[in-house]
Order: structure tokens, then sequence, then C-alpha cells
């Protein structure tokens, strides 16, 4: 167990959730959210602009790859804050796609070069970038749906179609987990200019004969938005069979942890509505926070949130300290009880919040609805709670076993 | 706590390790079988730990402190778990001391801190009343001042370790009703006039105590801080006692869970599914305190007040120590009939006399409900409800 004591990082962590919070108060009310939502794959490029600005994006990939160096610990405080305002734009994407080339770097996988090259332009947000998987209640595997060949020039060529990937819409780079005559392997893929946006359209890119397809979804949360990618279009190998699990797991981690992280924030913006509500709402002549079937509720909410936050902040100290792919064992087990704890925190605070409100929590208008699809749409989006408590449990047990 | 932090000279970090180890390695024994040979051996240790300068490691030097800094303090901690060195027998001796530090005459201090530290005296906790449980303000034992002494008659309950208590630290009225009559008073258990009879509790044991007081003379200069301020005094010793108190849990509750989980994977529960989510939640809980301290602490050492950790921290601590019971009792399956005294049950019958034990952990010092309302109002600021008709709410 860990007990050493960071000031500084206390410091670190209060001015920038002070900057962002000023920075989205002004850039991302409730009403701006819900107008980039509108439109199928909508993001938010002046935001994503501002966010890059300010070294958000490549807050915690090392100085070397074009990064700011300040550790996932930071950057998840970053994703908090994000997730407090439901900021639609692919930083949870683009910092999971990092993590996966900085694994690439760290097995000096064949792709090593390729991903030290893609580096500094997705850490300085110019290039938004994602990770297509194959996905399950347990988390993440191969495609299956997509080929991988060799071709005659010596090249790869993907084919195939990836059902759901996030932020796809906003993504010039695609990190695609695919199947190999002889395993899986990651890919790296150019999506061309005219492909992005909010449009299904195909596009020619660099190469001849690529075609990357984006088709919007329709999906529970239109905050974050997820797309059917279809691909037929040449590829760069970044790890082959013998270092994708290793990079999987290790960008699977970084993700879980974000994905937490949001989910702590979206908890955290849930309660502050709730306990807002309970003061000025009155009923039987007194506000309804003065009735404790409403304020313990608040007061559950507020120690849910809690709880998952220090959980998350450990877990992503513990990722920063082992640079994410040593002793996977116990550092697994840290990410899974905060994902499970936090996903289960903002489902909680959604539905606590909702209840607290009323009949008003019910409606379009009222901002509690876009809270509780993104906490639900969260829970499907990587893994499941019970099943990352499960894998803890497994390892765990195992350990005790031995 | 943050006292602490600011005095400025301290030994150096770890320096007290060497010879903390050397100690412990010399004190290393198991514990004796039985109740009351378990309880010698704990006093023995803490005097011995006591003479050797290495007790207290919050404290300042000039009451007998080590003075340590939290970072270190954590260290200590964790040293004394590692090597289970018994507990401090009388855990409420440590509510009592830091308000005596605080607040307590020069006198007070010669003549009590020493003895409370070495385990030679116990103390016992004359709060809740009859009529004062979660509204400790209602208070009605009244202390009247006789020449240079108090007279002091009511009645206190639910007084853990009366039996085995040498003094009482006790909130008395003294004056108007509400929290501004009250007065912090430390008595004799040998008083004249003073009657202890016991509890038992859940489990059979005696446990705490009814305290009757009928004209119990207490010296003037047994009074803490000054007449009707008992209440100020009570409130703020308790938050630095909780402060410091959870450094140590943190490590005997890491110590719990790893047992337990070792427990299930000896048995077929550890390959029950919905047993394992359990497990998976209580290893998540202990994380969650520990990590919730360590914030606490960094929030304190970069002079900020860590408010909403430490009270958050209170009611998830309570809820945790019962449910890792009720967890424990699953785990242990249909043992879990057997009761404490029964030698076939698993461990010694740790688990089904911790699980009736751990009911307390939402009830004392401030039930679960108390600590929601503190959290939604003080931490929250949702308004309090209106107080009842014709009741006075504190």
């Amino acid at each position: 167990m860990r007990s050493e004591v960071n000031v500084d990082t206390a410091e670190a962590e209060g001015e920038l959730r002070d900057a962002l919070a000023r920075l989205l108060r002004e850039r991302c009310d409730i009403e701006q959210v819900r107008r980039v939502a509108a439109a199928p794959g909508g993001w938010d490029r002046q935001l994503w602009s501002e966010l890059s600005a300010m070294g958000v994006v490549g807050l915690a990939a090392p100085p070397e790859h074009g990064g700011e160096g300040a550790g996932l610990a930071l950057l998840a405080v970053a994703q908090e804050e994000l997730g407090r305002r439901l900021a639609p734009v692919p930083l949870l994407s683009s910092a999971t796609a990092q993590a996966a080339l900085l694994a690439v770097v760290a097995e000096s996988a064949p792709g090593a070069a390729a991903a030290a090259a893609l580096l500094p332009a997705i850490a300085s947000g110019r290039t938004p970038a994602t990770v297509a998987v194959g996905r399950t209640v347990d988390g993440w595997t191969p495609l299956a749906t997509v080929r991988a060949e060799e071709e005659a020039g010596g090249g790869w060529r993907l084919t195939g179609t990836a059902p759901v990937v996030a932020d796809a819409t906003a993504a010039r780079a695609l990190l695609v987990a695919a199947t190999t005559g002889t395993g899986p392997a990651l890919f790296a893929v150019d999506v061309p200019a005219s492909t992005g946006g909010e449009a299904a359209a195909g596009g020619e890119g660099g190469a001849a004969g690529a075609e990357v397809q984006v088709e919007p979804l329709d999906v529970l949360d239109a905050t974050r938005p997820l797309a059917r990618v279809t691909l037929d279009t040449p590829a760069t190998l970044l790890a082959g069979p013998a270092e994708f699990a290793e990079v999987l797991a290790a960008t699977r981690g970084v993700a879980l942890t974000l994905l937490a992280a949001e989910a702590v924030g979206v908890s955290a913006q849930c309660t502050d509505l709730a306990v807002d509500y309970a003061g000025i709402r009155h009923q039987f002549g007194r506000p309804i926070g003065t009735y404790q079937a409403i304020s313990h509720r608040c007061a559950d909410m507020f120690v849910g949130t809690e709880a998952a936050r220090a959980l998350v902040a450990a877990a992503a100290q513990a990722l920063d300290e082992t640079g994410g792919t040593a002793d996977t064992g116990e550092l697994d087990v840290a990410v899974a009880l905060a994902a499970a704890e936090a996903l289960d925190a903002a489902v909680g605070a959604a539905q606590g919040s909702l209840q607290v409100h009323g009949g008003i929590g019910f409606t379009w208008e009222h901002p509690v609805h876009h809270y509780l699809r993104r906490a639900k749409s969260s829970e499907a989006l990587i893994a499941a709670p019970d099943r990352l408590r499960e894998q803890a449990a497994s390892r765990l047990v195992a350990a005790a076993r031995r | 706590m943050v006292a602490a932090v600011e005095t400025v000279d301290r030994p150096r970090q770890g320096e007290f390790l060497g010879p903390l180890r050397e100690f412990l390695a010399a004190h290393a024994s198991p514990p004796p079988r039985g109740g009351s040979a378990r309880l010698t051996w704990a006093r023995a240790f803490h005097a011995d730990l006591t003479d050797a300068g290495l007790a207290a490691p919050g404290w300042p030097k000039e009451v007998g402190g080590m003075d340590l800094s939290l970072p270190d303090q954590l260290a200590y901690h964790r040293e004394m778990t590692r090597a289970r060195a018994p507990r401090h027998p009388c855990g409420l001796s440590f509510i009592v001391a830091p308000t005596l530090i605080r607040h307590g005459t020069p006198t007070q201090k010669d003549r009590f801190l020493r003895p409370l530290l070495r385990a030679d005296e116990f103390w016992c906790q004359g709060f809740s009343e009859p009529g004062a449980g979660s509204e400790l303000t209602a208070l009605s034992t009244r202390a009247v001042r006789d020449g240079d002494h108090y007279v002091v008659t009511g009645q206190k309950v639910w007084t853990s370790q009366a039996h085995l208590a040498d003094w009482m630290f006790a909130l008395v009225r003294t004056g108007e009703p509400g929290p501004k009559g009250i007065s912090y008073l430390l008595l004799s258990m040998t008083s004249p006039g003073l009657t202890v009879r016991p509890l038992r509790d859940i489990s059979g044991g005696t446990h705490f105590a009814e305290v009757f007081l009928d004209e119990v003379r207490v010296p003037v200069e047994n009074l803490v801080g000054r007449e009707n301020d008992g209440w100020s005094i009570a409130r703020t010793s308790l938050g630095h006692e909780r402060a410091t108190a959870f450094l140590s849990d943190e490590f005997r509750y890491r110590r719990v869970v790893s047992e337990l989980i070792a427990l299930a994977a000896g048995s077929p529960a550890g390959d029950d599914p919905v047993v394992r989510q359990d497990l998976a939640r209580m290893e998540a809980g202990v994380r969650i305190l520990a990590s919730n301290s360590r914030r606490a602490l960094e929030t304190v050492l970069a002079g900020r007040d860590p408010g909403p950790a430490s009270s958050v921290n209170r009611l998830m601590r309570a809820e945790f120590d019962q449910r890792l019971h009720e967890v424990a009792l699953r785990v242990i399956g249909p043992d879990a009939v057997l009761g404490n005294r029964e030698p076939t049950a698993p461990e010694g019958g740790r688990w089904t006399y911790g699980y009736l034990m751990s009911r307390s952990s939402t009830i004392g010092a401030g039930t679960a409900e108390i600590q929601r309302n503190t959290i939604a109002e003080r931490v929250l600021g949702l308004p309090a409800p209106p107080p009842a008709p014709g009741a006075g709410r504190g």
C-alpha cells in the first residue's frame, strides 16, 4: 500500500480543475451540448481546439511523444470535469489511442516507429483518434468482423466492419484490433478528411483504393457519438499477435480508468443538481431537502461519488507509477474496482437525481436525462460493473490460493 | 492533527522506524488465550512502549508523544499492524487525550496523560444519557458548584468499559438548556455516590454499563476548559481524534479484508459468483478508506480543510464494517450457526462475534442517520429540518 503524500499533486489538481471548470462554464453549458448532440455524430470542434491549446489532450503522454508528461492522475481529473459537463469532445478516445500507441512503443512491437510518429499529432489534438475493438460484457476483444491480410507489396489491408466505434466521426486516425491469419493484431488506419464529420461518406485519402466509411448510429447517449465503421483500406501494423494481448490490456486499463473518471464527474454533477433542487423546491411549506428521505439520498449520492473518486485517483496513480505494463495483476484489480464503483455511482446518482427532481426530471427539457443516458451507456461501453468485479475477485482469490 | 504539522523541531523522516522495529521484535509474542490474560498482556505492552518513548506518534513531545509528521504516523501505524502489536486496550483514552492536550491545565496533563498512555488507568466516556442519545445537547445530568467542588447528580448510559475504567470524562449541565450550558468534567470512578451497573450487550458480554451519579463530589480542578464551554470542547476534540484514528484503522481493515479473502479462497465460497461480487466490493471498500485517508492527509499537508473526506469517511467506515461481517458469515456458510464459544467455530468464532458487535458501528458515536444529516447539512448545505413543535433544537 502506498503512503507517500504529495502536496504538489493536490495543488496541480486544484489548478487544473479550476481552469477547466471556468472554460467549460463559458463554452460548454447544457444548451451548447444539446446543439452539438442534435446533429448525428456531432462533436464540439471549437471546444476541442481550446482543450488542445491548453495541453489537455496530451496531458498524460510523455514530452518525448509530444505530451505534457503530467500523468494519468491529472488526465483523470480533466476527464472528470468534462464528464461533469457532458462535453462532446473525443478526449476519452484520443487519450485511449495514445495509451495504445505508448504501449506499442513500450513493447517494442513491429509498429513502434509508426506509433512514435503518430503520437505527437494525436497528443497535440490535431489528429483526434479512437480505437475500434470487439465488444463483450467482459471487455475488449479483437474484431472478428475485420480481417487483416498482408498484401503482395508487404503492407497490410483491412476489410470488414466495426459495428460500434466511439468518437469515430471525429477521428482522423483509427486504431483497429483486427484478426490476421496468425492471430489478433493492432493496426493504424488514416481516416481521410472527407470521411469524417457528420456525413456518412467514403473518401479517397492518400492511398489508392482506400475506403473508410463512417456511419453515425442512433444512440442512447447522443453526447458521445458512436458510429459503424466499414473498412477496405491499407493499414499500418502496430502490434502483432505476440504483443497484442499486452497492448490491448494496457489500453483497456487506461480507457476504463478515464471512463471511470468521467463517471465520477457525472455522479458529482447529478448530486449537485439534486442538492440545488432540494434546497429550492418547496412542498408542505418547506424545502424538500429538509425531509430525510431526500437529504439522505443526496448524502448517499455524495458518498458514492467520493468513494468512486478515491478509487479512480488510486487507479490512475497506480497506472502512472507502473507505466501501465508492469505487475498487471494488481493493476487490473485497481482499475476494475475503480471502474465498477464509478460506473455504479454515476447510474445511482443520475437515477437518484431524477427521482429528487420528480416530474420535471422526467422531461426532455431538463438536463438530468442527458446525464442518465451518459451514465447508463457508459456502463455498457467497455465492460459491465459486475463483470469487472468478477475479474478483480478472480485475481484476488487466485492470489490467495497460491 | 493540524497542530502537529506546525511543529518545526521534528525528528528526521523515518528515524523512529529502527527503534520501533527493535522494540516490536523484542516484544513479539502471540497473544495469550483468554480475555483477562490478553488484557494484562496488552497493558504490559503499552506500558513498555510508553517507557521506550515509542507511544503516541502524533502527540507533541512535551506531553510524552513522538511528534511525528503525518506520513511518519502512517508508517508507524503500518509497522504496528504488520507486527500484530496489541491495540491500546482502552480506545476511549484517545478521545479524552487530545482534549486534555489542547484544553487541559498543566496539572491535568501531568497527572493524567502518562498513566493513560501506559494503560495504567482506563477511561470511559460519560456523554449519552437515557434522554440524550442522538440529541446529546439535551443532556440533564446536573453539576452544581459547592465551594471548590461540583456536586454531580444524574445518569449516564451506554458507557463503554465503565466497569474497567478508573476515570470518566463526562459532559454535565452547569448552565442554561442546550449546548451553551454544558461543562466537561473528569470524575474518578471510585467517587462516593457513583454506581456502575453493567449492561449485557448483544454478544452476551458486558462491554458497557449504566453509571448512576448521586451527589458525586468532583474537585473544581477537574473541570476541563471553562465552565459551560464543554460542548464545543468535546466537539473539536472528537474531530481531532477521528482524523488520526483513521490512520490506524486503515491498516487493520486492510488486514481483515485479506484474511476474509483468504478464508473464502480456502472454501467453496471462493468459487461462488455472488460471494465473489461481495469480496470485490469489500476489496474496493478497504481501498476507498485507504485512498480517502491519504487524500485527507494530502489536503491537510497542503494547508486546506479535509472537510468532506473525513466526514464521509466516518459513514463509509461504519457501514463497511457491517458489510464486511455480513459477507464473512456468508463465506463461512453453514458454520455461521456456531457461536463464538464453540471450539469448532471457524477462526475461534471471530466472525459471528464480530458480526454481532458490528451492529453497533452505525449507532455508537453518532448513528448513521445522524452522519447523513451532518453530510446533508454541513457538507452539501441542505437546509436543516424545522424543529418539532415545542422542542429545543441545538
